[in-house]
């Protein structure tokens, strides 16, 4: 991972590819890579779709070695659905590809001047770039299959559908599984759609030929990913929960929390919640042959994803993710999992953020277009898109957009970006997150990482009204170091409660460069990440009265609790204050 | 009026997993604490409360201490395993994490003085339905009869011979385990 590929799109003729070396940028990788091109080399005020931005992609850290959970990639731009800088990463196959084949960042740039489609085949043999108009408005199921058909079943993809060409604010790049299935997707801000405005349809990886990357300690690295192994199956998070019911088992929890928001977050329960959960996911896939217990890519040990098969025993997605059901179920009121796992098909294929899409899709039933709990209605809204409507165009540019033209009120979003599957008004830290957040409202910008161990901004009393301000700053700074090393972000939770595992993780990291990095040096990467992102979302004109929950938030309390935010902006505007 | 009784001869019966995802009423007696009832009304060992029952709610508000929440009749008491997500581990007992939900966290209170036997509803959620389900079981569980006869399809009779379809919408079920031995 000693090369980055940059290719501009845009000079007259041809587009054109160089290969370079690292430079500025040696020793970064993932969010840390994505952030700091972006910050260095967008301006700022350029259009998200413009010639000016650029598509960043960037494996971990550890991705392509033998580390465990190693296989996060990250995709950076500023976002045309937020108008912030944005890193979206996705799991998947791709980074540990990317990452055998040399590549530490792969960075897309200019814009082609005629209406043409490239696709990017990078193999052991080098790099080519070429035109492809056959692929046009593909979706990514069928374009996935025929790449394979041409290039093979070894390949890894990570390709936009019908949504990206479009440049919809919701589009996604996805990447492909262990079953060359487009079911991953750097999902959040709308970056398919700058793949798509870069005229790039799809990138095809195959790095058959090309070794693990091997570290510079072999026997210390062996023994901190053991002992980061055995921490992770002796959790009952990883080892346990995650295994038998993917994320999906928070919908029962969140809903007895009352932290579930329901019919466009007009309540924090939802009554159909059982039929949803992750319990009855987990039973009806065993029920039809599939599977609840699925890896996203090899290496990892979770194995949090499943397989989702229709009716008839036949595969019709992956197991959809909790935020997923969220979405388009209690969000919407409904209640049919088939429905869910339709929809959670239909965003992959034409390349849809679900959280996104879900909440775009609840904002219309709150604007009378279709009911509440009316899952064929949903499933036809979704539909739209796909066929590239004006009202399919309309919901596929985010929440923000349909609320607008639809007259709503309750539009749930931070920095034009839709929150995730947790009410702010119940757990009202994570409303800390979502309006501070650089990347707009995010449930995974500050994760459960432990900030107890890493000791970042000190320690925090929880009694203390200002811990939630204290406590979200040190979760983000945590989160952006673990995204900057290709590590799943669910590796949180055993290193939240067993010190000897994040210590397996630090060791891991030494080993394989050679380093002697201490939790204060992860701490400082995480800060170092954040300032960059926060500084050019400044000069992109983003100001602390952008840093707030939507109004509805503050004057709406929402049951069981009939509570309301509570967190004032003075202590907002702290968060950054480190 | 008593409810109809139920025995099973296991828990093996995917219809139990579902009802006690969704909750069932368990007689207990009312006014202990969490800790209380689940050791001594339900005889789980306390080793396992600590450790493997990580997310309580009673009445939708997480619960920090087990001994000093207490259960009344009518309350409705759901348990978890340990679960993902940053909320998920913001809603476990006790930790740094749990300052992110102190608005709906419940209060700790002081012992009740009433110990006479009420109903509660107990929910199992994740890990805990299996693991939770024999020793629920083994104490009974109450459920509504139309509701038991829709989960079941109806194709059950109770230990007296009533088909569970052809109970009326006040009739309840006792269900419990058979005791070996």
């Amino acid at each position: 991972m000693d090369k980055i590929l940059r290719i501009n799109m845009g000079p007259d003729g041809a587009p054109s590819v160089k290969e370079e070396g690292l430079g500025d940028y040696a020793g970064l990788g993932g969010r840390g890579m994505t952030s700091s091109v972006i910050g260095k080399e967008v301006p700022a005020d350029s259009h998200p779709l413009g010639a000016e931005n650029k598509l960043v992609i960037s494996p971990g850290l550890l991705s392509g070695t033998a580390a465990a959970m190693s296989g996060r990639i990250s995709v950076g731009c500023k976002s045309p659905l937020t108008g912030t800088i944005k890193e979206s990463n996705a799991g998947g196959q791709a980074a540990q590809v990317m990452a055998r084949l040399g590549y530490a960042a792969i960075i897309l740039e200019g814009k082609p001047k005629a209406d043409t489609l490239y696709k990017l085949i990078i193999n052991k043999d080098g790099v080519k770039l070429e035109e492809d108009n056959s692929l046009k408005l593909l979706n990514n199921y069928e374009l996935v299959d025929k790449l394979k058909e041409a290039y093979g079943e070894k390949i890894t993809c990570m390709t936009i559908g019908s949504a990206g060409e479009r440049k919809l604010g919701s589009a996604t790049i996805a990447v492909t599984d262990m079953e060359v299935r487009p079911t991953r997707h750097c999902g959040r801000g709308g970056t398919g759609a700058v793949m798509g405005a870069k005229g790039l349809k799809a990138i095809i990886f195959d790095d058959s030929g090309m070794k693990m990357r091997a570290p510079k300690d072999p026997e210390a690295f062996k023994a901190a990913n053991k002992r980061f192994v055995e921490g992770l199956r002796k959790h009952p998070v990883t080892g346990e929960g995650l295994p038998a019911y993917g994320t999906n088992v928070l919908t029962n929890v969140l809903s007895e929390a009352g932290g579930y928001p329901t019919n466009n977050f007009s309540k924090g329960t939802f009554e159909g919640a059982s039929k949803i959960s992750g319990e009855a996911q987990a039973e009806l896939e065993t029920q039809r042959g599939g599977s609840a217990t699925h890896g996203c890519h090899r290496g990892c040990i979770i194995r949090c994803s499943g397989t989702f098969n229709d009716k008839n025993g036949r595969f019709l997605t992956k197991q959809p993710e909790y935020e997923t059901v969220w979405a388009h179920g209690g969000n919407c009121g409904i209640d049919d999992l088939d429905a869910i796992a339709m929809m959670d098909r239909l965003d992959d294929d034409y390349g849809l953020d679900t959280i996104e899409m879900g909440a775009s899709v609840a904002v219309a039933m709150e604007a009378g277009i279709a009911k509440f709990g009316d899952a064929e209605a949903a499933i036809n809204l979704v539909k739209e898109v796909g066929k590239g409507t004006e009202l399919g165009r309309i919901l596929g540019s985010g929440a923000a957009v349909t609320g607008r033209v639809f007259g709503v009120e309750r539009i749930p979003v931070v920095k034009g970006q839709a929150m995730p599957a947790y009410d702010p008004r119940a757990v009202q830290g994570i409303g800390v997150t979502y309006a501070t957040s650089t990347m707009g409202a995010d449930h995974t910008a500050g994760y459960a990482v432990a900030t107890n161990i890493l000791k970042v901004g000190g320690d925090v009393d929880p009694l203390k009204p200002e811990g939630q301000v204290e406590l979200s700053r040190n979760l983000q700074i945590a989160t952006a170091a673990v995204d900057a090393t290709g590590m799943c972000l669910f590796i949180a939770f055993a290193i939240l409660d067993q010190p000897d595992t994040f210590q397996a993780l630090i060791d891991m990291l030494n080993a394989f460069y050679g380093l002697e990095m201490t939790a204060d040096d992860v701490s400082e990467l995480g800060k170092k990440i954040l300032k960059e992102e926060r500084e050019f979302n400044k000069r992109a004109g983003f100001t602390a009265e952008h840093d707030r929950l939507p109004r509805f938030f503050m004057t709406e309390p929402v049951a069981p609790h009939n509570v309301t935010f509570q967190v004032s902006d003075k202590e907002l505007d702290n968060l950054f204050n480190w | 009026m008593e409810p109809f009784v139920l025995t099973l001869e296991s828990t093996d019966s995917p219809f139990i997993f579902s009802l006690l995802q969704e909750g069932v009423t368990v007689r207990v007696r009312a006014g202990c604490s969490v800790k209380d009832i689940l050791c001594n009304d339900l005889h789980i060992a306390p080793e396992y409360v600590e450790e493997r029952i990580k997310t309580v709610f009673l009445n939708n508000r997480p619960v920090d201490d087990y001994e000093k929440a207490i259960v009344r009749e009518g309350d409705r008491l759901a348990l978890s395993a340990a679960m993902p997500g940053l909320v998920g581990a913001t809603l476990r007992k006790g930790g740094v994490l749990s300052a992110f939900r102190s608005s709906i966290t419940h209060l700790s209170e002081e012992r009740c003085e009433s110990h006479a036997e009420g109903e509660v509803i107990i929910k199992l959620f994740n890990l805990l339905v299996r693991e939770m389900a024999e020793p629920l079981l083994m104490h009974g569980i109450i459920v509504e009869g139309e509701r038991l006869s829709k989960t079941t399809a109806g194709d059950l009779k109770t230990d007296s011979g009533q088909r569970l379809n052809s109970l009326g919408p006040d009739h309840r079920v006792l269900i419990r385990l058979k005791r070996n031995g």
